[in-house]
Formats: C-alpha cells, sequence, structure tokens
C-alpha cells in the first residue's frame, strides 16, 4: 500500500465521521500543501494561513469526499481554491500581490549548504531562486498555477486539469507561456554566469 | 502522482532547468492535531440531504403541473407529449450526471464534458422543440403576447429556482474544482425541468414564444447555476 492509499484510507474514514482520521490526514498532506501553497504565494506567512484555512476548507467538505476517490489532488483543488479567494480578497483591498511585496520572501531553494558549498554559488543560486519567485508571482494566476503544478508538484497534465477545472490544451498552453516568461528573464542571468541556456 | 512527461516532449528537459524557488518547508507538527471544532456534514448526513434534494425536485414539478393542468389538447397528443417530455428528461439526466459525477479521481467528470452538458442543453432544446410539433399546429410565426411570455417564463422561474435552492443546498461545497461549470450543469438540468412542465402545460406553437419563453428559463438556470456553483458550490 502506498502513503497515497492511507491517506486515501484515512479521508474515507474521516468523511464517516472519525474525527481521529484527521491527524493522520494532516501529517501526510501538511508538507505537499504548504510546499504548494508556498509557491503560488510566495511567502511562508500567508501560506501558512491559507493552509489552515485548506484543512478548515477539507474538514467542513468532507462529507462530499466519495468512496473510492484520491485525497491528493481533492485537497490541491481545495487549497487552490483558498489561495484563488486569497488573490480575490487581496485585489479588492487594491494590495495586489502583497504578499510577495512584504518582504516575506520564501527561502530560496535546491541549494546546497553544506561546508562544501561555495559561497558564489551559493550566492547565484539564491539571486536565481530569487529572480524565479519573482517572476512567478508576476504571472497570471491562471499561468502561475499550471506552472507550479505542473513543474514542481509533480502532476501530470491530466491530474492538473482535473485539480484547475480546465482543459488539457489550456493547461499546457498557460504552463509554456510562464515556462517562455521564466526563460527570458533566467536567460541573460544565465549568459552573465557563462552557462547559456540552451533548453 | 507520477509525472506524465511522455505526454509533453516540449516541457521534458527543458523547464527542469527552471529552479524551484522554495524550499521544501521542514519540520511538520510533532503533535497529533486535532479535527476543527467547526460544524460539518459527515458522508451520511450528505447522502440524506442529497436524497431530500432529489425527493424534493422530483415532486415540485409533478406538484406544479397538478396544480396548473395539463395543455387543453393533452388528450390529442400524448405520443408527442411523451416523446418530448422523455427527451427533455434525457437531457435533463445528463446535464445533472455531468455537474454531480464523481469522475476519475473524485474532482468530477472533466471539464469538456461539463462544458458541452451545459451548452448542448439549450443548443439540442431549441432546434428541436422549434422543429418537433404536435400534428395540427396552429401558426408559427410571432413570439405570441407579452402576457404569455411572461406567464411561462413564470411558470418556468416557478419550477426551476425552488429546484436550484435546494440542489444548491445538497450540493454547497462539493466541487473542488470546475465549480462554475459544474454548477451551470446543475442549473441547466432545473431549467430543462421547467421545459418539461411547460411542454406539458402549454399549448402555444408558435415558434418566437418556445424559443424565448420555454428555451428562456433553461439560459437563465444555466446563469443562475453558474453563480450558485461559484459563490456556494465550491468546496
Amino acid at each position: 500500500m502506498t502513503p497515497e492509499d492511507s491517506l486515501d484510507q484515512a479521508m474515507d474514514r474521516y468523511a464517516q465521521g472519525d474525527e481521529t482520521a484527521f491527524s493522520v490526514l494532516y501529517a501526510g498532506l501538511e508538507l505537499k500543501l504548504r510546499s504548494f501553497l508556498t509557491r503560488l504565494t510566495g511567502a511562508p506567512p500567508a501560506a501558512e494561513d491559507l493552509l489552515q484555512e485548506t484543512f478548515m476548507r477539507i474538514h467542513r467538505a468532507r462529507g462530499g469526499f466519495e468512496p473510492g476517490a484520491a485525497v491528493v489532488p481533492w485537497a490541491y483543488a481545495i487549497a487552490r481554491n483558498a489561495w484563488l479567494d486569497h488573490v480575490r480578497a487581496a485585489k479588492v483591498r487594491g494590495r495586489g500581490s502583497a504578499d510577495a511585496k512584504e518582504g516575506h520572501q520564501a527561502p530560496p531553494a535546491e541549494v546546497t549548504t553544506g561546508p562544501e558549498a561555495d559561497s558564489e554559488q551559493l550566492l547565484i543560486a539564491r539571486e536565481t531562486a530569487s529572480l524565479v519567485e519573482a517572476v512567478l508571482t508576476r504571472l497570471p494566476v491562471a499561468q502561475r498555477e499550471a506552472f507550479v503544478l505542473l513543474r514542481y508538484e509533480g502532476m501530470s497534465v491530466v491530474e492538473a486539469a482535473e485539480v484547475l477545472g480546465s482543459t488539457k490544451s489550456a493547461v499546457k498552453l498557460r504552463a509554456f507561456r510562464a515556462y517562455e516568461a521564466l526563460r527570458a528573464a533566467l536567460g541573460p542571468k544565465r549568459e552573465m554566469q557563462g552557462g547559456g541556456d540552451e533548453a | 502522482m507520477k509525472p506524465d512527461r511522455k505526454a509533453d516532449p516540449a516541457f521534458d528537459t527543458a523547464w527542469l532547468d527552471i529552479p524551484d524557488p522554495v524550499r521544501h518547508p521542514i519540520g511538520t507538527r510533532a503533535t497529533a492535531v486535532a479535527a476543527p471544532r467547526a460544524p460539518s456534514l459527515d458522508r451520511r448526513q450528505v447522502h440524506r440531504r442529497r436524497l431530500t434534494a432529489l425527493t424534493l425536485s422530483v415532486v415540485w414539478p409533478i406538484v406544479i403541473v397538478a396544480v396548473w393542468g395539463l395543455r387543453h389538447d393533452a388528450g390529442d397528443i400524448f405520443g408527442f407529449l411523451a416523446g418530448q417530455s422523455a427527451l427533455w428528461m434525457a437531457l435533463l439526466v445528463v446535464s445533472a450526471a455531468a455537474s454531480v459525477a464523481r469522475g476519475r479521481r473524485g474532482l468530477g467528470a472533466p471539464i469538456a464534458a461539463i462544458e458541452l452538458a451545459v451548452i448542448g442543453a439549450p443548443a439540442v432544446f431549441l432546434p428541436l422543440a422549434l422543429v418537433w410539433l404536435p400534428e395540427g399546429a396552429g401558426d408559427f410565426a410571432g413570439i405570441g403576447t407579452l402576457k404569455q411570455l411572461g406567464a411561462c417564463v413564470g411558470l418556468g422561474l416557478l419550477v426551476l429556482l425552488p429546484m436550484l435552492a435546494v440542489s444548491t443546498w445538497a450540493l454547497r461545497r462539493a466541487f473542488p474544482s470546475g465549480a462554475i461549470w459544474r454548477g451551470g450543469a446543475l442549473g441547466a438540468a432545473c431549467g430543462l425541468a421547467g421545459a418539461i412542465v411547460l411542454t406539458l402545460h402549454c399549448g402555444i406553437t408558435i415558434g418566437g414564444h418556445i424559443a424565448l419563453a420555454h428555451g428562456g428559463p433553461i439560459v437563465l438556470a444555466a446563469l443562475f447555476g453558474t453563480l450558485a456553483g461559484s459563490k456556494l458550490g465550491r468546496a
């Protein structure tokens, strides 16, 4: 049995009213959802708030979780709804993508931080990560979510289309546009680094 | 979930070059997290609520037909009424099924199928209702009087609005994705119930009247459904 199967069973129990299954669900979903929301918001504090909101929504919607359904994409879809509501509320308040602008930038990733790490390499990696994050937060919502699901959450186009409630071709197009924007932003930086970007 | 990279060779190696801006958050909570205390329905309660809504949605149009009565020529055109009612009922079932289908992984039917159901309901209804008329039908040209239009639109709304309200109540927070279109399909199904009642009740065969007064409520219901889906149906 895979971890996702056991999570599905936990959600199934929770949907039937077994309150003790919630802690299993939380433990299994927290990391995935926090990562997803942090990538979407670019701001860990906002992601933390949205994570709590997502689990509250999961709690409220649990009775509608059908037997045999998969809880991970279901939870991703709910997390995405929480994020979209957050974005809309921020627009109404006239803040735009205020989370990332307030200095709550997410920590850089995929950086070797061990003693062998070269400080210059570390700096470049951090700058690149910051640039990616800045471009991501500037992208239209639809492009950002499609790219994050496909590139970082490891979903297939079919799975991402299900989570986003969109068609496969639309998801591909949005993700590709996001990729082009990121590549255009990263290109000059990579040329400066001497590596070029022939991908 | 395993990446399905084979289906998208354009993305294969190229975009793996874009680094992840976010370090994976570390450290999950060590202590067990208790379930929220906010009230929420479990599956049995949800099923009971949906069964109640389904029963009310079946009974309500029957009550309306019983109170408002059948059209004056109903006895002469039984085959026509049975055939059209069955066709609209089939469209209704398709729309409703598209809205509430579990789907492959619990996220509903593919969005293209739901869109087809929402757009297809009025798109199939209108030409068929205009072409398929009972024998001995009177004038076809025109739109009839405004009073006739208002009466039929009003009756259609009287059928569909309570149905849509009770369905939305039963499907509260039931759509994790595609809520707008799934709500639209639910609305179209309710609109088709209104169309069935109008087919059984109204004997006017004027084309404009059928299109506007009998088909209009389907479109209105689909629009109301999209609103209900987006505001109340979204998980």
